[in-house]
């Protein structure tokens, strides 16, 4: 009877293993039909012989998705690109590192690097460069002496300003008031940078005016629901507000949800390229959107680095100044239209790309 | 039959010894847990092989540390009904106080110190709530969990803590440091399990925890201080969190307030997955500490197969899913085969 009970147990465990590994290999077989090219053992100029990566902040934020697309925009026209993509469910230094670290042992040709914490970051990324693999940080600054010589980011303080000249249009130069900035990511640095450009523009040209904030509008987890709670807080504190201004992504949706609901007009300006921000710049609720142009960052990282691997091309060194977009009534068709697709994005926005690179010296400092 | 025939070894009986020893580690609560870590190791690395390489396989255990130390610390409780969910939290805001002092001049080496002694408080508060005020233990610590990573993002203004001293022993053994050729960090995990698994299976105090979890009545009745027993398997509960806390500090050189999200599920996880039932009654450390290494590996898995990043969570939470419903499935089982 023990036997026979010792038996089942064993045969019962043998089970048990066999299909939990069953059960991660068939996951994992689902990533194969979804990968670019195999060939781990591929070389030369086969198809995916040249192994790059981008590992970036976080997979729920529309921004850093579209800096992905420019990168993979970059594999989908070139065969000999086998691109390999990772990032953590949340912003993470000590969930994004194990995939940053695990992506660097296959993809030797380059890796594009996007974290907003650089320090975490120091001895992993020297470990990589030092083995001969370069790294190309995008979005925010990369760990320094940890071998990255070229950054490739916006002048987020010259975004800010650039979205004020734009709202200020609608603000009499001797006006009197309040204007709210309120943040989604007050300790993000980016962020930080364009709320201080937005107040010395206001201070330049508004003088007059008194600036409220920056209120994190972040809640507990960032997400849209408190985003959207946390600005009707702030429009009911201050309803008479000559405008309600924001450096970060999920905050123009929630303005625009906010007059929505409420039927109110505000003046209202945000920062890149929500869906749920353009509609609302579509729909009036939103006046100004400044759009940092996060695909060309991904774009034209992964282009260097596909010109170093394939054609030994020099990286670049210093500081890439991609540049920024203001989007209103008045180019709104055109810039839902290009964000329709990864397609019309890469028609759009390739030869701008392209033409950034061909006259680097410009965009360098 | 003479002596000799008597005492001659028979083909079976020849092999018993290790037929037993076969028995007892297919028995152990572990097993299914280092078998599936095995298969998935070995499935990966026959497709991938840069996933089997040294230097890979280094850097997923020790990416595991921080969870695969609290999931050590929570199998104290989980095997006494209890369960701790302000791990991470308590993680993170050690990091922060140690990198807040550090940053105002204290020695690296005594902030840590302090650090975890004030991990340790925190899980004499957990205690407190949960054994004297009576509030079960999922929900106190889940509560403990938020006010610790407010209070870390309140006095870190949100911000990461940086410009920690690099160059200083701490920050080089703990977080730089390399012995026999693998990182210190997993060094402390390998004797944070081997002290664990002595204190639980070779000390008044872990007999008491194993009496607790398999039967509480008979251990009150018994005269087993089951209050005081719970709130010890909180405070080193607490402490250990502590401890991966320092480590993450110095691997990562800066106190991040929104670091460690998720870990205490990943934690519980693990220790459920290493053979930890959440019902309690038994406990292993050492397949905690499987449990959670296994858990990155998956994630780390999926890098190499190129699986798009938006379906990463889908796929760790269904692993996850899996592997604790079909351990739930085999302890039945095995329940039933008993009865």
């Amino acid at each position: 009877m023990n036997s026979h009970i010792n038996s089942l147990s064993r045969r019962g465990r043998r089970v048990t293993v066999a299909l939990v590994a069953v059960a991660a290999s068939a996951l994992m077989l689902v990533g194969c039909s979804t990968s670019a090219p195999a060939g781990d053992t591929a070389k030369n100029a086969a198809p995916g012989s040249v192994k790059l990566g981008i590992a970036y902040w976080e997979t729920r934020t529309y921004a850093f998705q579209l800096m992905l697309k420019g990168a993979q925009a970059v594999a989908s026209v070139d065969p000999t690109i086998d691109l390999t993509s990772a990032a953590p469910d949340a912003g993470d230094p000590s969930k994004l590192l194990p995939l940053f670290q695990a992506m660097a042992q296959t993809q030797k040709a380059g890796i594009v690097l996007q974290t907003l914490a650089a320090d975490p970051f120091f001895r992993p990324v020297q470990q990589i460069t030092s083995s001969g693999t370069p790294v190309i940080a995008i979005d925010a600054p990369p760990p320094a002496d940890a071998g990255v010589d070229l950054f490739i980011t916006n002048d987020n303080v010259a975004l800010g300003k650039m979205l004020v000249d734009e709202i200020i249009k609608g603000i009499p130069v001797d006006a009197k008031g309040e204007i709210v900035i309120g943040t989604s990511g007050p300790a993000v640095p980016p962020l930080i940078a364009r709320v201080e450009g937005m107040k010395a523009a206001l201070a330049a040209q508004r003088p007059g005016v008194t600036v409220v904030g920056p209120v994190s509008t972040f809640g507990t987890s960032g997400s849209s629901q408190e985003n959207y709670s946390a600005w009707d807080g702030i429009w009911r504190q201050h309803p008479t507000a000559l405008a309600y201004l924001s450096p970060a992504a999920q905050d123009a949706v929630s303005l625009g949800l906010l007059q929505q609901r409420n039927k109110v007009k505000l003046l209202a300006g945000g920062m890149d390229l929500e869906p749920g921000a353009l509609e609302a710049v579509q729909n009036g609720y939103v006046t100004a959107l400044v759009s940092p142009e996060h695909w060309l960052k991904g774009y034209i990282a992964t282009k260097l680095l596909a010109a170093h691997a394939e054609k030994g091309t020099a990286i670049p060194k210093g500081i890439w100044n991609t540049g920024g977009l203001v989007v209103n009534a008045a180019n709104i068709a055109a810039i839902v239209e290009r964000q329709a697709s990864d397609g019309a994005l890469l028609k759009a926005l390739g030869p701008i790309g392209d033409d950034q690179i061909a006259n680097s010296t410009k965009y360098l400092k | 039959m003479t002596k000799l025939e008597q005492t001659e070894l028979t083909p079976s009986s020849r092999f018993a010894p290790v037929t037993n020893r076969l028995r007892w580690l297919v028995g152990a609560d572990w097993f299914s847990a280092i078998s599936a870590l095995g298969a998935l190791v070995v499935v990966v690395g026959v497709l991938h092989p840069a996933f089997v390489s040294p230097t890979q396989l280094t850097n997923i255990v020790q990416q595991s540390v921080y969870v695969a130390l609290m999931a050590a610390g929570i199998s104290f409780l989980l095997t006494q009904g209890e369960v701790d969910l302000s791990v991470a939290g308590n993680y993170v805001l050690a990091s922060i106080t140690a990198a807040l002092l550090i940053h105002n001049g204290v020695n690296p080496w005594l902030a840590a110190g302090i650090a975890i002694i004030q991990s340790v408080i925190v899980g004499a508060f957990n205690a407190f709530i949960v054994l004297v005020i009576g509030i079960p233990s999922l929900i106190a610590t889940l509560a403990m969990g938020w006010v610790l990573r407010g209070l870390a993002s309140a006095v870190s203004e949100g911000k990461q803590v940086v410009g920690m001293p690099v160059h200083d022993s701490f920050f080089v053994i703990l977080g730089g440091g390399s012995f026999l050729g693998l990182p210190v960090a997993i060094w402390v995990l390998i004797l944070a399990v081997v002290i664990l698994t002595v204190v639980l299976r070779a000390t008044p105090f872990g007999y008491r925890v194993r009496q607790i979890g398999s039967n509480l009545d008979a251990a009150q009745f018994a005269g087993i201080p089951v209050g005081r027993t719970k709130a010890l398997g909180f405070l080193l509960c607490g402490g250990i969190a502590g401890v991966a806390g320092m480590l993450g500090l110095a691997f990562f050189t800066s106190g991040d307030p929104t670091s460690g999200g998720g870990f205490e599920l990943f934690a519980v996880a693990g220790a459920v997955i290493g053979g930890n039932p959440l019902t309690g009654g038994t406990a292993t450390i050492f397949g905690a500490v499987i449990g959670a290494i296994l858990l990155n590996t998956v994630s780390v898995a999926l890098v190499f197969f190129n699986i798009p990043a938006v379906w990463s969570q889908f796929a760790t939470g269904a692993v996850i899913i899996i592997a604790v419903s079909l351990d739930g499935l085999m302890r039945r089982r095995r329940n039933r085969n008993r009865l």
